[in-house]
């Protein structure tokens, strides 16, 4: 099943450029992976029936001693199924939704596979992580989906509310499958399953369970969640018929039936399901039966359907369980049939609202063909599987254990609506006398044929349903019930009761439809506050929450600069007043010796420091602060840090051309004298600067190394064949470390990439020209760059290819590779440097390159950028190994950040042309 | 040494606060990269500033002699001196976007 997971998510990759090229022929394409993951699922269901589910380990995680697992059981392979056999069907219906926009349609086939992908790894999965992974990846796919045209505000909102309704859930989820693995000792499931008498006498037992029930009631729109999912219906309609009706939805029903053997059989997993099914069922119904949209009326129902199927497993006993089983089936195929009809009629007609629809059944008699059948099984007429999922239900209802009267009442009291609101959608705007809006052409085979194939796949199982339906839902039934006792179960109610409760809601459906108007008209009040009430608490609560962040904001960042640093900074000082008070007892006076040489370089460095302040024109400010971190730069060489040296002074270099660039040599206005910032500035200033002072003198080292220094000092030649200890820590040691960073730079480039394409729709303000855009004319400058640009390319590989033994590497060559392109494009002009060079991709192909180093790693049977050495010795680097690729990409993305950004600014400048 | 090195870093540390503070977005570009070194210098001159020697592994030997430098903090310092550096630009972008570069800036109900 790993190979079918796989493929999906090729497709889903290969979706978006491949749709567009497709065209006409998308609709024979696009269901094709799911119908051949559907193949493997049937080519393995014997062999699962007969209770042989094999476990296949994607990657075995060793800190959390867990493998991530996958498991073909009964209930997995039943939601499987139908995952990936609608996934088909609404696939072929999408080609013809949306036939006028391939890109559209694009997008929505690699969603689609990729929530496949996710929504079968999540019902295969034998561990918790698997599981939460997959789990919240169904949560983002959803999210996307629902956004899909999200151009629209309801849309976007609809999407939003969803992704936060579920991702709380999914916090939640997170929290209870550490807590259950904690308990139970082991994180795979099929292992977890076995101790459930261990996790249901634990303590933790209580906040497990309502954990992993909240996760389930928001992902599968229990009550009071359930507002999410009327609010997803702004989602094309495909989007609608596979998440929203059939697949995501019953997640949370999936999950519930999951731990059952785990987290049933005791009072308090019947009270919390029974009760929240029980509600969640009536209110779906109600507001279902309050519609007048075709699509929302749907919703409802599914609403009211997940109740249903979380009662029952709440009622938790075997006939209940198998009840649940065959209505998750059931349900999914009307319901998803149902949607796919209520979007063709939405092309065809350009509305869905019920008032409007009628006499469609001669104009459109195919779609009547597919709605009238799966309508009929909604409302559960025999010979449909629905009749037979009907009977099951009540027969479960009426044998809880508890309370089974109020159980069957409310069951009928929904149901019955539940069957109004059927023949509301399959069989009203057919067959209601009127005149049928404007008919517009529509793509009409690729848009009926998935309804029409789910809803006789409903006619088929109920005919044939021993041979079909039966022998999975017992498969998924023995997964879900767990511990064979509960087998002990006898039938109270007889099928009499059962038959004769089943046609009462079919005439009480039936009556309700007729007097709808006069039903609506009384409970209106009611209907507008349950549908609006939970989605304007939902805004008031998050508006509370700004409005919370705010206050606090509007204390501590009162919008400017200045007010935003003081709290930082006055917290700063305090942690250093305290340091000093604890610890003056223990502390020696530093070393004050000083030799006339370094007195000199470090009264260099104070004074470029003042000067920077005392500086009444830019230009001299960004010199003295030049000359201050070029001191700094001498001060790392006498020091021991000789590559601290190098990249500081690479730096320097570039930051002060930069700077001077584009602030120019304006003079700036003097401060107002003795105003109260002012002192407030200097009275900090002088405070942070005393604090770092305070913490160099109390943590200065006796001298002596820590042990870890000597330990990595000594591994470097051995073990990682490099005699530059600093460089070796950088791309092997700690290479993981560094890896981080060089993302953190790659998301630098980013932004300011954003920033200015952002800024450059509006009209640039007037250029300041820099300082530096009067050597643009230079002759001299331009004489000189010629031969010292080459000269400084060469420079920054002999210092990259040196760095693992001498003082060099990737960060200090991508630098001086940077300044050559910037002393070219101060040369030439910015123009010529970018016709020579583009760091357009540099910065990807580095990331790729230091990925691709960690893989090797990996796949050399080690750790994730674990060093792997060639062997054998070459001229000038010596061993060659991962570790030096890994330099090489840092090199790539230091060269294509810096190049990246100074480009920006000086394009943005427009100095020097 | 390392006294000196400690007001050293005071200084830089105290001037860049205050350029930090100034109204002028100009200036505090040069707040934040002098703030910067300060702050990477800090790193440095708390974990080891007493050993002259960098810590490398003369060829034909198998550990670096004697006293030398420590080389962890500086591969901190290191990275953090280019990523200061990538910071820097994007505070420069935002600089120029704001399309005020030379004048000062009011802010709230300061002078």
């Amino acid at each position: 099943m790993i190979l079918a997971l796989a493929m999906l998510l090729a497709s889903a990759v290969l979706a978006a450029p491949a749709v567009p090229r497709l065209r006409a022929v998308s609709a024979v394409f696009l269901p094709l992976p799911l119908l051949a993951v559907f193949g493997m699922l049937l080519a393995r269901a014997r062999g699962v029936l007969a209770g042989e589910g094999e476990r296949e380990v994607l990657a075995n995680i060793a800190p959390l001693s867990t493998d991530l697992a996958l498991r073909l059981d009964g209930l997995g392979l039943l939601f499987a199924l139908l995952v990936s056999g609608i996934g088909a069907a609404v696939l072929v219906h999408a080609a013809g939704y949306f036939s006028e926009n391939p890109s559209t349609l694009g997008r929505f086939a690699a969603l689609a596979y990729l929530f496949a992908a996710a929504m079968i790894g999540l019902v295969l999965a034998d561990d918790l992580f698997t599981l939460f992974i997959c789990w919240e990846l169904t949560s983002v796919c959803s999210f996307l989906l629902i956004g899909l045209k999200h151009g629209e505000t309801e849309a976007r909102s609809g999407a939003l509310r969803a992704l936060l309704v579920t991702g709380a859930g999914g916090i939640a989820l997170l929290v209870g499958i550490l807590l259950l693995a904690d308990v139970a000792g082991t994180t795979s499931i099929s292992a977890l399953v076995e101790r459930g008498d261990e996790v249901r006498t634990s303590a933790a037992y209580l906040p497990i369970l309502g954990l992993i029930a909240l996760a389930a009631f928001t992902k599968s729109a229990q009550a009071p969640f359930h507002y999410w999912l009327p609010g997803a219906m702004a989602a094309p309609g495909p989007v609608s018929a596979f998440l929203h009706s059939a697949t995501l939805v019953k997640a949370g029903v999936f999950l519930l039936a999951r731990f059952h053997p785990v987290l049933g059989f005791r009072a308090e997993w019947h009270v919390l399901l029974g009760h929240v099914g029980a509600v969640t069922l009536l209110v779906g119904a109600v507001l279902a039966f309050a519609q007048d949209d075709l699509k929302r009326m749907l919703a409802y129902t599914t609403v009211a359907g997940l109740g249903t199927l979380v009662l029952l497993l709440g009622i938790g006993t075997e006939p209940a369980l198998r009840a649940a089983m065959l209505f998750v089936a059931v349900h999914a195929l009307y319901k998803a049939s149902l949607f796919l009809v209520v979007g063709y009629l939405d092309k065809r007609t350009g509305t869905r609202d019920l008032t409007r629809l009628a006499g469609l059944a001669v104009h459109a008699p195919v779609a009547f063909a597919a709605a009238a059948l799966a309508a009929l099984s909604m409302s559960g007429l025999p010979p449909l599987l629905g009749a037979i999922a009907k009977e099951l239900v009540y027969e479960a209802k009426l044998g809880a254990p508890e309370a089974p009267l109020a159980l069957a009442a409310v069951g009928s009291a929904g149901n019955a609506l539940v069957v109004g609101c059927a023949v509301l959608v399959g069989l009203y705007p057919f067959v209601r006398r009127g005149a049928p809006p404007a008919l517009l052409s529509v793509p009409a085979v690729r848009l009926l044929l998935g309804p029409l194939v789910l809803a006789a796949v409903g006619l088929l199982f109920g005919v044939f349903h021993d041979t079909t339906a039966a022998p999975l839902i017992d498969a998924a039934l023995a997964a879900a019930v767990g511990e064979p006792e509960t087998a002990e179960f006898t039938l109270d109610a007889s099928p009499a009761v059962v038959s004769w409760l089943g046609k009462a809601t079919l005439l009480a459906g039936v009556l309700a439809v007729v007097f709808r108007r006069r039903l609506l008209a009384a409970g209106r009040r009611v209907a507008t506050l349950a549908s609006a009430g939970p989605t304007a608490l939902h805004d008031r609560l998050l508006e509370a929450l700004f409005g919370a962040g705010s206050a606090v904001a509007n204390v501590f960042a009162r919008g400017g600069v200045r007010q935003t640093l003081v709290w930082p900074l006055v917290l700063f000082v305090g942690i250093g007043a305290w340091l000093v008070v604890g610890g003056v007892a223990g502390w020696s006076l530093p070393d004050f010796t000083l030799d006339p040489y370094r007195a000199l370089l470090l009264l260099l460095v104070v004074g470029g420091a003042a000067g920077a302040v005392r500086a009444r024109s830019n230009l001299s400010a960004v010199t003295s602060l030049g000359i201050a971190g070029f001191g700094v730069g001498m001060v790392f060489l006498v020091l021991g840090g000789p590559d601290l040296a190098m990249t500081q002074i690479a730096v320097e270099t570039l930051a002060v051309l930069l700077l001077l660039a584009v602030l120019g040599r304006e003079p700036v206005e003097p401060e107002p004298r003795r105003s109260r910032a002012k002192l407030l500035g200097n009275a900090l200033a002088v405070a942070v600067g005393a604090t770092f002072t305070v913490l160099v003198w109390a943590a200065a080292p006796d001298g002596s190394l820590p042990p870890l220094a000597t330990e990595l000092a000594e591994k470097s030649v051995p073990e990682a064949y490099g005699r530059n200890v600093v460089n070796v820590i950088l791309v092997d040691f700690r290479a993981l470390d560094t890896m981080g960073e060089v993302f953190v730079l790659a998301i630098a480039a980013l932004g300011v990439t954003a920033l200015l394409r952002g800024a450059s729709g509006e009209a640039r303000g007037e250029p300041v020209l820099g300082f530096v855009g009067t050597f643009g004319r230079s002759p001299i400058l331009r004489a000189a760059a010629r031969s010292i640009v080459p000269l400084l390319a060469l420079v920054a590989i002999v210092l990259f290819v040196r760095g693992h033994h001498e003082p060099g590497g990737g960060f200090v060559g991508g630098l001086v590779a940077a300044a050559a392109t910037l002393l070219h494009a101060f040369a030439f002009g910015i123009g010529a440097t970018r016709a020579r060079f583009g760091p357009g991709r540099l910065v990807a192909v580095g990331l790729a390159v230091v990925l691709a180093s960690g893989a090797i790693g990996l796949l050399a049977g080690g750790a994730f950028l674990e060093g792997t050495w060639l062997s054998g010795r070459f001229p000038a680097v010596g061993k060659l190994g991962t570790p030096l690729l890994f330099d090489a990409g840092v090199f790539l993305v230091v060269l294509g950040v810096s190049a990246r950004v100074l480009f920006g600014l000086l394009e943005r400048e427009g100095a020097p042309a | 040494m390392s006294g000196w090195l400690g007001i050293v870093v005071g200084v830089l540390a105290a001037c860049g606060t205050r350029l930090l503070l100034r109204s002028t977005p100009a200036r505090r570009a040069v707040g934040i990269v002098l703030f910067g070194i300060a702050l990477n210098l800090l790193v440095f001159a708390m974990t080891g500033a007493e050993h002259a020697r960098a810590p490398l592994v003369a060829y034909g030997e198998e550990a670096p002699r004697g006293p030398f430098a420590d080389p962890l903090p500086q591969a901190l310092v290191l990275t953090a001196i280019v990523i200061g550096f990538a910071l820097q630009a994007f505070a420069l972008v935002l600089i120029t976007l704001t399309g005020r570069v030379d004048g000062p800036v009011r802010e709230g109900a300061e002078p």
